[in-house]
């Protein structure tokens, strides 16, 4: 089996301490099409491959109980290119102690997904929403 | 749905930390409750050997439950001397549990099936597992798959034993 921490463990010393929260300018999501292959490993802070659909900046990400949430949204912003969500980069800052996560679980609002958006289907020039990002963590 | 999630290396950074002092594993001499391992000198964990049924959290809340199974409780070193980070490619891995010196004396014979390894800071009270971190695995022989496999889970009262620790790993890539 596999070890088992208790909840003080969890909460307390390993999610408030993992490094996946930030906020302001630096904060970056960029949402990829399926065109673009979901790198093996995170890319590093300021490598995130080119292609990608949109890019929202300046949001807060936060440890609420156990989870891993958005909790200030970034404002609508504009699609630079058109395309279905497939994959997401995720960093919380601009230097080389950020923390870069990626992932492929994207979908609208009921889905569940991590991060969900206004819309599925991007067209480029036009304004969509980051709606929600939350893991689920413990 | 299930969803696949790559973190970098560096996301445990404060996690396993020789310097971070609300870390899970601490390299330091300071206190904290958060600590598993590391810590100040006499209060910083202490690892203990039971017999019978594997407890479960969140139901086991507090080692007195199951005083009547413990086999032999050992303290770990402070600071860096009980737990080694090595190396791996895919996680962040540390060895845990490991007694520079024999540990302690058995206070009962049994058959040793599962640990507890938990924070010692004298903060509240010692027993209650819902205020300080601990985590429980299995107990068993040398390539029986247990979480610590040891040459004779046979405890013997009134012996010495020492600990050579056990693996924790924190994946890089996690599945929820």
């Amino acid at each position: 089996m596999a070890l088992q921490f208790n909840s003080y463990a969890k909460l307390t010393a390993l999610l408030a301490n993992m490094n996946l929260y930030g906020s302001g300018a630096n904060m970056s999501l960029k949402i990829y099409p399926v065109g673009v292959a979901l790198p093996s490993l995170p890319p590093a802070y300021n490598a995130a491959p080119a292609g990608f659909l949109i890019n929202f900046t300046n949001f807060i990400t936060a440890k609420v109980s156990n989870q891993f949430k958005l909790t200030t949204a970034p404002a609508s912003t504009a699609a630079v290119a058109t395309g279905v969500p497939n994959w997401f980069f995720y960093v919380n800052g601009n230097t080389s102690a950020a923390g870069v996560m990626i992932g492929d679980s994207i979908g609208l609002s009921g889905s569940s997904p991590v991060v969900t958006l206004s819309s599925m289907s991007l067209v480029s020039g036009t304004s969509y929403s980051l709606i929600d990002m939350t893991l689920t963590m413990l | 749905m299930t969803t696949n999630i790559h973190f970098s290396s560096n996301m445990y950074g404060s996690v396993v930390s020789a310097g971070y002092s609300g870390a899970l594993i601490y390299g330091g001499s300071t206190n904290n409750t958060s600590y598993i391992a590391g810590g100040g000198t006499g209060t910083g964990s202490i690892l203990n050997f039971y017999k019978g049924t594997i407890a479960s959290f969140p139901a086991f809340t507090s080692t007195t439950t199951r005083t009547s199974d413990l086999l032999i409780s050992m303290s770990m070193p402070a600071g860096a001397t009980s737990w080694i980070q090595v190396s791996s490619s895919n996680s962040v891995r540390v060895q845990l549990g490991v007694s520079n010196v024999p540990g302690g004396t058995a206070t009962a014979s049994g058959l040793a099936t599962w640990f507890l390894m938990q924070n010692y800071f004298s903060g509240g009270t010692l027993t209650d597992l819902t205020i300080r971190s601990a985590l429980i695995g299995t107990i068993g022989t040398i390539g029986s798959g247990a979480d610590m496999e040891i040459y004779d889970n046979n405890i013997v009262s009134g012996n010495s034993y020492k600990s050579y620790g056990f693996y924790m790993n924190f994946p890089y890539d996690m599945t929820f």
